[in-house]
């Protein structure tokens, strides 16, 4: 039994590294000097990095996914919030369809929502561009807000609104003075981690993006050319840094926010 | 509420008072938007894009004849239902190889660790919310002709020309989904073991079973549920990944992804591009459905959770 | 007569096909201590939720301090509640929660700190006003979910087994304090339990119910000496149960004919004029108020010890009967004795002003019970 937790704790430490590991080659050779990926490092540079902000192109698509990624995380925390709320309660008839409906999205191919999509806005006549992006996105967020926000609520003690109600407090304002507060930190990591999913997503905007780019998509173009290579693997570093950073923050909040749902008796 | 004395209160209006007084009514007030949403930008385009497969592509136009022309294209190119066959097969591998390599890791988060807990599940949850196309795009540079094991393999004179089996095959693809899909396994998993009570595992071991005996009478029917999710949640999604098979895949990795995306891309014919489509949600949930049905007496296992 | 504080008449709620409360009618009299005592399902806390407006009765009528509080929301009934769970909020501290409820009062701030205060020093946790829920301990967040439920000067306070999470040791501390406190304050309480001592304990009046119905409503005492019917007697501390038929009621004493314990004599008070020869009835009789040995008592079982439990205070015989049924005994060990006590044949005796003559089933005035 020792031995075999011990080798199991080594098999688990190795898996954890394994899952790292391509990613952090992604960030070593960024670092590289050399101009293709392979081993013995050719010594350390920072030029690829300056490299980066010199694309008018990049910046373009930085700043389109931003906006993307902004609008998709408020609305998809909204909708997120709104659905989380209404199936917190587990005998709310329907709850099982409706789990199941909001959460389709992940399940579903990306290509075939995204050719569904284009599908719908070509017959409508629509242009191509960051809204109908945007739109997916929210659409593909909104079960990950789902997701984020429904712990928060079902750890919280039902009485709690009626003891709101109780003592003098409307529908309304028990939930702006209770439920909203208690959920706060759910939401802000709700927005956080959304809005990292949204300027990640590559497929849905790759279909609907027309003209316009985004950060993956401008990325995916640049895997054409073998000698833009060191300058993507700079750029994917950060990318990956600020993503790192993003969720650590978000996950950190999303355990404060379960601490503070319950009274912890 | 405390009335102030003789006045009786205003009574609040039918509506108001039926919103107020009702939470499931409130409930289906608040999830009625997303609803709405998700129906309009989900559902409606899903079943235009069904609507679609049935029309005919001419030139540069759609034509809105009702046929069955599309679907029997489709089932009369070999090649296109290998790419179909091909896909399912490559998701699979993908989801057994995930499932195999993480249980033991859940396991050992829901059973081993007791101190830092918190620490395990954030660094695999981590991956899960980055960069899907870095993340498979780092396969590239570590599988690549130039890539991370063939020179390093050449700079330790094990081989002196680089691999080209390496990348741009099926393998790669299965490698490659395996570990971007990783997170997903691991977390239903784990939440399936840890929802064990650990008293059925010390009754067990108490009625005079071996650790290896529990695992396979008591562990694993009770985290069968976490198994089966997690399976699902990879293999429906992956069978129509794009990015993957685009990047690491080659031709002789190509799956249905890129087939449907060609048809609407060089190909241009919508209308087969979409009956692609249905036909890969239609054989994805056969699929699924088999799965479910053979792993379904799994399924009641309600009175042992706490 | 004290003006009725809350007035339930006809009363009905239904969740489906299942009746979770059948035409309940009753009053409560105003700065009354009133319980609900019933075992969990007889719909209790149901009860309590209608009154507090967390849902709508399926019929009948309720009114608050003599005005309908039909189709009003819990904001806008005179009325607080303290919750099982306490549901504190618990991003606020102690303080702001009892403060939460002045808001909608629109009191003036100085006003609004006074009563938090005060509400404070009644519940003496003065020091405690800073602290967040989850840094106290059981019994402090009960006290706080009280003051809170307090601090709007409700005409009602509604309180859902307040005690029941709390060690007993604690409980019967803050049973005295909920006392102290209702007589200070002088408002209705409205209590719900399961735990009948603490009922019995509490209440001015109590009310016993079971599957949607009360059973009896009465003092505290005369729900114990003198339960109306079989159900409230077996549901309130133990209770023997003999079956016969009535051979002769005259005057206060009724002649029951016990198959296996011969003639048993017991009080007629409640049966006078219903109770006539030849009906079936069931003599209830207290363990505490049997004895055991010849006490020149009327009643006389006689049988064999088969079984003592020691409790400390007090120990339980089990004497088996002559036909077999098992006669408990209760009996205080006001003396200090070490093991050993009666054993083989024994005598039961009781007074017959002692027993309690019942109908078989529902209550004398022919109400049926459940």
């Amino acid at each position: 039994m020792k031995t075999g937790g011990k080798t199991l704790a080594a098999y688990s430490a190795l898996y954890v590294a394994a899952l790292y590991a391509p990613i952090l080659f992604i960030a070593i050779f960024a670092f590289n000097a050399g101009t293709t990926i392979a081993f013995p490092l050719k010594g350390f540079t920072l030029q690829w990095f300056s490299q980066v902000f010199a694309a008018p192109a990049l910046l373009e698509a930085l700043w389109n996914s931003v906006r993307v990624a902004l609008t998709a995380s408020i609305v998809s925390t909204v909708l997120g919030t709104l659905a989380a709320k209404a199936v917190s309660r587990p005998n709310l008839p329907g709850r099982a369809v409706f789990l199941g409906l909001i959460g389709l999205p992940l399940l579903v191919p990306g290509i075939v929502v995204g050719i569904s999509l284009l599908i719908v806005a070509t017959g409508f006549g629509l242009t191509l561009s960051l809204s109908t992006i945007a739109f997916a996105h929210i659409l593909f967020c909104t079960p990950f807000a789902m997701m984020i926000m429904l712990p928060r609520f079902e750890g919280m003690d039902p009485s709690i609104e009626e003891a709101s109600r109780d003592l003098g407090e409307g529908p309304f304002m028990t939930f702006r003075r209770v439920v909203l507060p208690i959920a706060a930190p759910g939401i802000l990591s709700s927005l956080m981690l959304t809005f990292s999913v949204s300027l990640d997503e590559f497929v849905l905007a790759f279909f609907l993006a027309g003209t316009d780019s985004t950060l993956p998509i401008f990325i995916w173009s640049q895997l054409r050319f073998p000698n833009r290579l060191p300058g993507v693997l700079a750029l994917s570093t950060l990318i990956l840094a600020f993503s790192f950073v993003l969720v650590l923050i978000a996950e950190k909040l999303r355990r404060m926010g379960a601490s503070a749902s319950s009274e912890g008796a | 509420m405390t009335v102030t004395a003789g006045a009786p209160p205003r009574r609040p209006s039918r509506l108001r008072s039926r919103i107020g007084a009702d939470s499931r009514l409130r409930g289906y007030l608040l999830i009625l938007p997303v609803l709405l949403f998700v129906g309009l930008s989900l559902l409606y385009p899903l079943g235009l894009l069904l609507l679609n497969s049935f029309w005919r592509q001419e030139g540069m136009d759609v034509v809105a004849d009702f046929t069955f022309g599309n679907y029997a294209a489709f089932l009369g190119s070999p090649g296109q239902l290998l790419i179909l066959g091909k896909s399912l097969l490559v998701s699979l591998a993908a989801t057994l190889t995930v499932v195999l390599f993480s249980y033991p890791v859940a396991a050992y988060i829901a059973f081993g660790v007791q101190k830092h807990k918190a620490l395990w599940l954030l660094a695999v949850t981590i991956p899960f919310w980055t960069s899907y196309l870095l993340r498979v795009f780092a396969w590239k540079i570590i599988l690549g002709y130039n890539g991370v094991i063939n020179s390093s393999l050449i700079s330790l004179g094990i081989i002196d020309k680089p691999l080209e089996i390496l990348l741009y095959n099926p393998f790669a693809v299965v490698l490659t989904l395996a570990h971007a899909w990783a997170p997903f396994a691991l977390l239903p998993i784990f939440i399936s073991l840890s929802r064990i009570d650990r008293s059925l595992i010390e009754a067990a071991r108490d009625l005079g079973d071996s650790m290896f005996h529990v695992f396979c009478r008591v562990i694993l029917p009770l985290s069968m549920p976490g198994v089966v999710a997690a399976s699902l949640l990879i293999f429906i999604p992956t069978v129509g990944d794009y990015v993957t098979p685009q990047l690491v895949g080659g031709t002789s990795g190509l799956m249905v992804g890129n087939l449907i995306q060609s048809m609407f891309g060089r190909a241009n014919n919508w209308p087969l591009g979409a009956a692609i489509s249905v036909a890969a949600m239609i054989a994805v949930t056969a699929a699924a459905c088999l799965f479910l049905h053979v792993t379904s007496r799994y399924g009641n296992t309600k009175g042992a959770r706490r | 007569m004290a003006r009725h504080s809350v007035e339930i008449d006809a009363i009905r709620k239904t969740f489906g096909a299942l009746t979770v409360l059948d035409d309940i009618s009753f009053s409560i009299e105003e700065g009354e201590f009133f319980s609900l005592l019933g075992p969990s399902g007889c719909g209790k806390t149901t009860l309590l939720r209608l009154i507090g407006g967390f849902e709508p009765a399926t019929s009948g009528r309720l009114r608050i301090d003599g005005q309908s509080v039909e189709g009003l929301p819990p904001e806008m009934r005179p009325t607080n509640t303290v919750f099982q769970s306490y549901a504190l909020f618990p991003h606020l501290t102690v303080a702001e929660n009892i403060a939460y409820g002045l808001r909608s009062l629109k009191l003036p701030k100085a006003e609004q700190e006074k009563i938090v205060a005060s509400s404070l020093d009644m519940i003496r946790l003065s020091k405690l006003g800073g602290r967040k829920p989850h840094e106290l301990s059981g019994g402090q967040r009960q006290r706080v979910a009280l003051a809170r439920a307090l601090a709007r000067r409700p005409k009602v306070l509604l309180l859902d087994e307040p005690l029941s999470a709390l060690d007993k040791q604690l409980r019967e501390e803050m049973q005295m304090e909920l006392r102290r406190i209702q007589r200070q304050v002088g408002i209705t309480f409205i209590f719900v339990t399961h735990d009948q001592e603490e009922a019995l304990a509490l209440s001015d009046r109590m009310a016993v119910m079971s599957r949607g119905r009360v059973l009896q409503l009465d003092t505290p005492s005369r729900i114990y000496e003198a339960p109306e019917n079989r159900d409230v007697a077996a549901f309130i501390g133990s209770m023997n149960f003999f079956d016969g038929v009535i051979e002769a009621a005259e005057g206060e004493i009724a002649d029951v004919r016990c198959e296996g314990k011969g003639l048993l004599k017991a009080s007629l008070t409640h049966a006078r004029g219903r109770a006539v020869p030849g009906s079936a009835v069931t003599v209830a009789v207290r363990p505490e108020k049997v004895s055991l040995g010849e006490t020149g008592a009327d009643n006389r079982i006689a049988g064999t010890l088969s079984g003592t439990a020691y409790y400390g205070d007090r120990s339980h015989m089990h004497m088996q009967a002559a036909d077999g049924s098992t006669v408990l005994i209760s009996a205080p060990n006001a003396r200090r004795a070490a093991g050993g006590g009666p054993e083989g044949a024994v005598v039961a005796s009781f007074r017959p002003e002692d027993a309690i003559l019942l109908p078989m089933t529902g209550n004398w005035d022919g109400r049926h019970a459940a």
